[in-house]
């Protein structure tokens, strides 16, 4: 299952060896979906709206899902309008949590996950781009309890 | 970490074994010697056992320590009870050093028919290779002695002396002296286990007569079971179920002890038989306990019984001899007090001359353990607010996660939990076997990156990304834990319990009502009270809560909480509601908005007397109001009940909800609260809310409410999860893993 996703993170850099991630696509069974993907990160509440009610004005077509991804815990603005979303922790969640698990790692698969699961054809940033949201992420520090084994 | 002891065992053994090494962890502890317990999940026991009471009461009392399985340690002994936890190798990697490794051996290797009760030479092996020493094999008794092979496997050595069961002779009083009752109580105790009793019917009526005017049977531990062995029960035997206390007591209301089990049953001590000789009772048993027990017990076959029990009756004098020899035997070889003189005589292991300071000297904190919750919901906040009520009650060393399909996940965040939300087919326009693969792949790569130690999974549904990313960890102690009240349509899912290492069903108060197909799952699940995420004494007082609310005083309060109506319409039923209780002059009603409704257009109030609010949790401020009208889902439910709140509960009655219905008419026939459907009661929604706001109609509903007894299941929640996270898996072969 891993294996999947870490051929998947080396898409961009060897495409010819990437094995095909279809298998995780999430319309698999709904060809003529195809979808697009707005990052939203750090951008202020009162602004979310007018991105939701702009891009799907211009962007969504009959057979467009658009997709919105959030480091905004409050959903509500995204089912007031319907649209699909994912979300990922902010920053200060990221940093109150930081020796739970290693952060950095774990948000660059799973922004490789959330790739392969919409095969976007478009990806949109407002706020802060996915480059920087990751690059910023905690590095690892996994707490050491004493007497604990090393391995 | 240095110990002198560092105990290893399934501490889920309902019997004997638990409770030998309770008695063996509080006298080290009284000898002021440094130990330990680690705690280990056997392949023997399927069912999902709680931690034994006394085991958990000596770890919570400080007599030892909670060691966890990546704990470092280095102790003088390891004494490792029932061989049957190491029938397979330690699943992870553990650093325990000791200079003398004992396996008690609870059970013959071989039964009374010949069957091999365990491969003693599979486990020796698998002992040395996680220990690295020899094993020293401690028999509890000579018949156990006697059922081992004279060549021992390579590595095993044999104990001089018998590893005999100790008992505390300060928690069992001896029984006052005086002349049996008429008529004679007999009795027995046992977990409820078939092979603990004759297997004949003949038999049992020998040894416990049905003749009411002369015997009295009082049997602890008995169940339906005793009916598919026995047929009918004679009407002077009385069941106790089984329990782990008062069990004294139970011992000191009886004249006569009678323990015969099943002839396909090996016996290997019989620790039930020293805690009735310990009181002084008179105890009679087949002849082949008499090496272990000599002229501490009487023995006779089973024809023989009443002919004893009459001797004993009719002699007063030979009665009480038999009594006090019974306690004396023992004190002279089963006392507590002996266990510290065994240690010392066999491993040199000294009482420490400054105990106090050097058990203080050994206390460390745990290593940081993770609980992944998990939870469906979407347009639903049941699950995580479940969730949440446990996580708080974590003890501190286990940090909860949060991940879930709730549009609520904001709660558990606001809370300052670490938290993920994953989504619904529903909610992205999936198709759920299309969905059900990146599930898999999204659990499993938070599971990776987070290693939790247990994965709680609350809700109805399993579904099949759920199960495909916990095969992939057999070592993640997995636990589903479902609610009951099922609907039919939802028994499919029944079958997912095999994904999970256990299954916990929090109660229902309307548990009678219950016909839903978890009922027949029952005896495969570890069953709880009714979870409540706040306690009614944890609610603000009313006049803090009226102030919060900002409610003027002297005005009826109703709260309205219907839920977010999405699958099955409410309007008609809050309009009606709304109208009935506004044509009052003196009421307020304050309609509680679910934080994440369906819904989202906004609404204004009808009128002054009318206050929309989003509240979470609600029932914190219950007590600022005089009555409510809510759904009857499973959260609302208890506490509306629990908390004495005069409700009119109106179920909602979807196809994939659960069975709201019947638990609002449990409420309605038991006088705790009205009932009124949507579909049938509306057109007389003026006279039920008149009948709510009647006050000797709310004062009899809230008096109901309040005499119901109950504790909060979220607590044995948390010390499950808190005694799985530390566990030493043995329960499967990694060597056939993957």
């Amino acid at each position: 299952m891993r294996k999947l996703t870490e051929l998947f993170l080396r898409k961009g850099k060897q495409k010819q060896e990437v094995e095909n991630p279809g298998n995780i696509y999430i319309y698999k069974s709904k060809e003529e979906i195809s979808t697009i993907l707005i990052t939203t990160f750090d951008v202020n509440p009162d602004h979310l709206e007018e991105i939701i009610v702009t891009t799907k004005r211009r962007l969504s077509g009959k057979n467009d899902r658009l997709i919105y991804l959030t480091n905004n815990p409050d959903f509500a603005m995204f089912r007031r309008h319907g649209v699909i979303f994912e979300y990922l922790p902010p920053l200060i969640e990221q940093r109150l949590h930081a020796t739970d698990m290693p952060w950095q790692a774990y948000l660059r698969e799973r922004w490789g996950l959330l790739l392969a699961k919409w095969r976007p054809r478009r990806v949109l940033a407002y706020g802060t781009t996915i480059d920087t949201f990751l690059e910023a992420a905690p590095a690892t520090t996994v707490r050491k309890a004493p007497d604990t084994l090393k391995s | 970490m240095k110990l002198n002891i560092l105990f290893i065992a399934d501490v889920r053994f309902e019997g004997g074994t638990s409770t030998a090494l309770a008695v063996e962890i509080q006298a080290a502890a009284r000898a002021g010697l440094k130990t330990g317990l680690l705690a280990v999940k056997g392949p023997l026991l399927d069912h999902p056992y709680p931690m034994h009471p006394g085991l958990r009461a000596l770890l919570d009392g400080g007599a030892t320590e909670r060691i966890d399985p990546e704990t470092k340690v280095e102790a003088d002994l390891v004494l490792l009870h029932h061989p049957t936890i190491m029938s397979n190798r330690v699943t992870r990697r553990i650093s325990i050093r000791a200079q003398h490794l004992v396996m008690v051996l609870h059970h013959p290797m071989v039964d009374r028919l010949g069957k091999v009760q365990y491969d003693l030479a599979r486990i020796i092996n698998n002992c040395r290779w996680a220990f690295g020493v020899n094993v020293l094999l401690a028999p509890v008794s000579a018949i156990v002695r006697d059922a081992l092979p004279r060549r021992l496997p390579a590595g095993a050595e044999l104990l001089p002396e018998d590893w005999t069961n100790l008992i505390d002779l300060g928690d069992w009083p001896r029984r006052v002296d005086g002349p049996p009752h008429n008529p004679v109580v007999i009795g027995r105790h046992a977990r409820p286990d078939k092979l603990k009793w004759p297997g004949s019917v003949a038999d049992a009526l020998r040894i416990y007569p049905a003749d009411r005017s002369r015997y009295t049977i009082r049997i602890l531990g008995g169940d339906s079971f005793l009916e598919e062995l026995y047929g009918q029960l004679p009407t002077n035997w009385e069941i106790l179920p089984f329990a782990w206390t008062g069990i004294p007591e139970f011992l000191q209301g009886l004249d006569f002890y009678v323990y015969y089990h099943s002839d396909s049953w090996s016996e290997a001590f019989g620790r039930t038989i020293l805690e009735a000789l310990a009181v002084g009772l008179v105890t009679i048993l087949p002849t082949h306990f008499q090496p272990l027990f000599g002229d501490a017990a009487v023995y006779a076959a089973p024809s023989d019984v009443e002919r004893v029990i009459d001797k004993f009756i009719n002699d007063v004098e030979a009665y009480a001899r038999q009594s006090a020899l019974a306690r004396d035997f023992v004190s002279r070889h089963h006392s507590a007090d002996l266990f510290q003189q065994r240690l010392e005589r066999l491993f040199g292991i000294a009482r420490p001359r400054d105990s106090a300071v050097e058990r203080a000297s050994m206390i460390q904190p745990l290593p940081i353990r993770h609980v992944l919750f998990a939870s469906t919901n979407g347009i639903g906040i049941g699950h995580l607010a479940q969730q949440m009520a446990v996580a708080q009650r974590l003890p501190e060393g286990l940090k909860p996660v949060f991940a879930t399909m709730s549009y609520a996940m904001k709660i558990a965040a606001n809370e300052g939990y670490h938290a993920h939300f994953l989504t619904h087919h529903r909610g992205i326009d999936a198709a759920p076997e299309d969905w059900n693969d990146v599930l898999a792949e999204e659990l499993f790569d938070l599971i990776s990156h987070l290693r939790p130690a247990v994965f709680a999974y609350d809700a109805t549904a399993v579904f099949d990304g759920v199960a495909a990313a916990l095969a992939m960890d057999p070592n993640l102690f997995s636990i589903w834990v479902r609610r009951p009240m099922w609907r039919e349509s939802h028994r499919r899912f029944l079958q997912m319990a095999n994904a999970f290492d256990a299954v916990i069903e929090p109660g229902e108060l309307a548990d009678e009502f219950d016909h839903g197909p978890t009922k027949e799952m029952r005896d495969k699940v570890f069953l709880v009270p009714p979870v409540l995420h706040l306690e009614p004494n944890e609610r603000l007082e009313r006049t803090a809560a009226r102030l919060f609310l900002d409610l003027p005083e002297g005005m009826t309060v109703v709260a309205l909480q219907l839920g977010s109506g999405s699958n099955f319409d409410m309007r008609g039923v809050r309009n009606g509601v709304l109208k009935a209780l506004l044509d009052r002059p003196d009421t307020l009603v304050l309609d509680i908005r679910s934080p994440i409704r369906a819904d989202l257009a906004p609404d204004e109030p009808v009128g002054p007397r009318h206050r929309i609010v989003e509240l979470f949790p609600s029932f914190r401020y219950s007590r600022a109001f005089d009555a409510a009208v809510v759904a009857p889902g499973y959260n609302t439910f208890h506490e509306n009940i629990l908390g004495a709140v005069p409700t009119l509960f109106v179920p909602n009655e979807a196809d994939e909800m659960d069975l709201q219905l019947n638990r609002a008419r449990w409420a309605e026939l038991g006088g705790f609260g009205l009932l009124m459907r949507r579909d049938h009661g509306l057109p007389h929604v003026d006279s039920f809310v008149e009948r709510l706001l009647d006050p000797a109609e709310r004062d009899s509903m809230a008096a109901r409410c309040s005499s119901v007894i109950w504790t909060n299941g979220a607590d044995q929640i948390a010390d499950f999860i808190e005694d799985h996270a530390r566990i030493l898996r043995t329960d499967w072969d990694i060597t056939k893993g993957a």
